[in-house]
């Protein structure tokens, strides 16, 4: 981990950063007082450690905080072993209002990279190299390639960092690193960048 | 979303005739009006036959946002409240960080206008209103009644309707969530409302008129925004944060209150 790098988040990811606080009427449906997303600790160990050090973390801006908030909350009560038997509908709104504060807050502790729009030459080289992907289309989202524009044109002293879960990422890290020479670590590999 | 009482104070202080109140009586009055503009603040209220009170207020000390400064009235020396600069400072920070989540800008004005007005006014004629408004007397029990069956009723086919609304948005979200806990809090409602008898209900909390007066007033709200594909996060935002996220662990209906299955379930 260096000051030379830079280090950026998806929002997907930055949003794992959120502990959700249960309600205490619905503590009876749940074993502990939190819902803690899957990679919640290595990513607050990252940023932690980037912190102690007084190195930037970058996010993207615009974000689409709203439906990422919203695949965020259906993934964690996608959950079968939470079985809400009152207010499910309040306790949803209950963690998005969560997120919100959260993400409210956070907007001071992440700097802004712009996404850029033109994004054509990148798509090109996603379908010359197109691959078959587990959990996602293909072709990544133009919204990511307006990421990968954007970081790409982001100047920096060393290595820059992108975490994410996102198989459009990860799942064409190594085409990413080749031509736009961005670093894509997943989640749960953040550690190696200690 | 909640006014901390030092927001709230300075909120009606910095709304008010060359800001600030006269007495502590007219404070309290002015504070419990902001329930009227749905507007959650973190102060609770009870009822008594001069309308909604909070007995601690009566305590308040000077701070960094607001002094007390005695005057003599009537051979009385009663403390007015005066807004500092630092309380002009949180006066603009709660404007913009916390109502321009809840309020449009015609609902500011609505609310800038109306605790203006107010604090011109004496203490005395600023609440003769409310019982009326709110059918907490005796003679009005069975209007009270009728009301909170009727509400109880209209929650119900707007609850049965819940599935229409898409949850892949804040707004469809929070309008499923607030339909849902209307239908609760009004069952809720109805059970205690029934049980209440003849005299003054001396132990009223002004919640529990407030909750009944706003959700009666949001059904047709409510019904249009089933239908609408438009929806207003805004005005959703406000009922929302009014009706759920105001009282938490200070009412029994809460979602804070441990105990809250058995008042569903009853």
């Amino acid at each position: 981990m260096s000051p030379e790098n830079s280090y950026a988040f998806d929002e997907c990811s930055i949003l794992k950063l959120c502990k959700i606080k249960i309600p205490e009427s619905y503590r009876l449906f749940f074993k502990e007082d939190s819902l803690i997303p899957r990679n919640h600790y290595i990513l607050n160990k990252i940023v932690a450690a980037l912190d102690k050090k007084g190195i930037s973390k970058y996010k993207f801006v615009p974000g689409n905080f709203e439906q990422n908030a919203v695949l965020h909350v259906n993934q964690i009560l996608e959950n079968k072993r939470y079985q809400i038997r009152i207010l499910g509908e309040s306790f949803r709104a209950q963690i998005i209002d969560q997120l919100e504060d959260f993400y409210d807050e956070l907007h001071a502790n992440f700097k802004d990279l712009e996404k850029i729009n033109s994004i054509t030459p990148i798509k090109e080289i996603f379908i010359q190299n197109e691959k078959e992907l587990i959990k996602e289309k293909n072709i990544p989202e133009d919204d990511d390639m307006t990421i990968i524009a954007a970081y790409r044109d982001f100047s920096c002293e060393s290595k820059k960092y992108l975490i994410s879960e996102d198989e459009h990422f990860w799942g064409y890290k190594d085409i990413i690193l080749n031509n736009f020479n961005i670093h894509i670590i997943r989640e749960r590999e953040c550690e190696a960048i200690l | 979303m909640i006014l901390s009482k030092d927001e709230a104070i300075c909120l009606v202080l910095g709304l008010s005739a060359k800001k600030e109140i006269s007495s502590i009586t007219k404070l309290n009055k002015l504070l419990a009006r902001l329930n009227l503009h749905l507007i959650p603040i973190n102060l609770d209220f009870d009822l008594n036959k001069f309308g909604s009170f909070n007995a601690d207020l009566k305590n308040l000390e000077s701070n960094e946002y607001y002094e007390l400064s005695p005057y003599e009235y009537k051979d009385k020396t009663i403390n007015k409240f005066i807004l500092k600069p630092e309380g002009e400072q949180l006066f603009g920070k709660v404007i913009h960080s916390k109502l321009n989540k809840i309020l449009t800008e015609e609902d500011f004005e609505s609310l800038k206008n109306n605790i203006n007005e107010l604090s011109r006014l004496p203490a005395s004629d600023i609440s003769n209103n409310e019982h009326k408004m709110l059918f907490v007397d005796a003679a009005d029990r069975h209007t009270l009644i009728q009301k909170v069956n009727i509400v109880h009723v209209d929650m119900l086919d707007l609850y049965e309707q819940i599935d229409k609304i898409p949850s892949d948005t804040f707004a469809g979200i929070r309008l499923r969530a607030l339909i849902e806990y209307c239908f609760y809090l009004s069952k809720y409602l109805k059970e205690k409302f029934m049980r209440l008898r003849d005299e003054y209900d001396f132990d009223a909390y002004m919640f529990d008129y407030y909750f009944l007066y706003h959700i009666q007033s949001i059904v047709s709200f409510l019904n249009q925004q089933i239908e609408t594909e438009d929806k207003d996060l805004k005005q959703i935002n406000k009922y929302y944060q009014y009706i759920i996220n105001s009282v938490k662990g200070r009412y029994p209906f809460s979602l804070e209150n441990k105990d809250l299955h058995r008042l569903v379930a009853q």
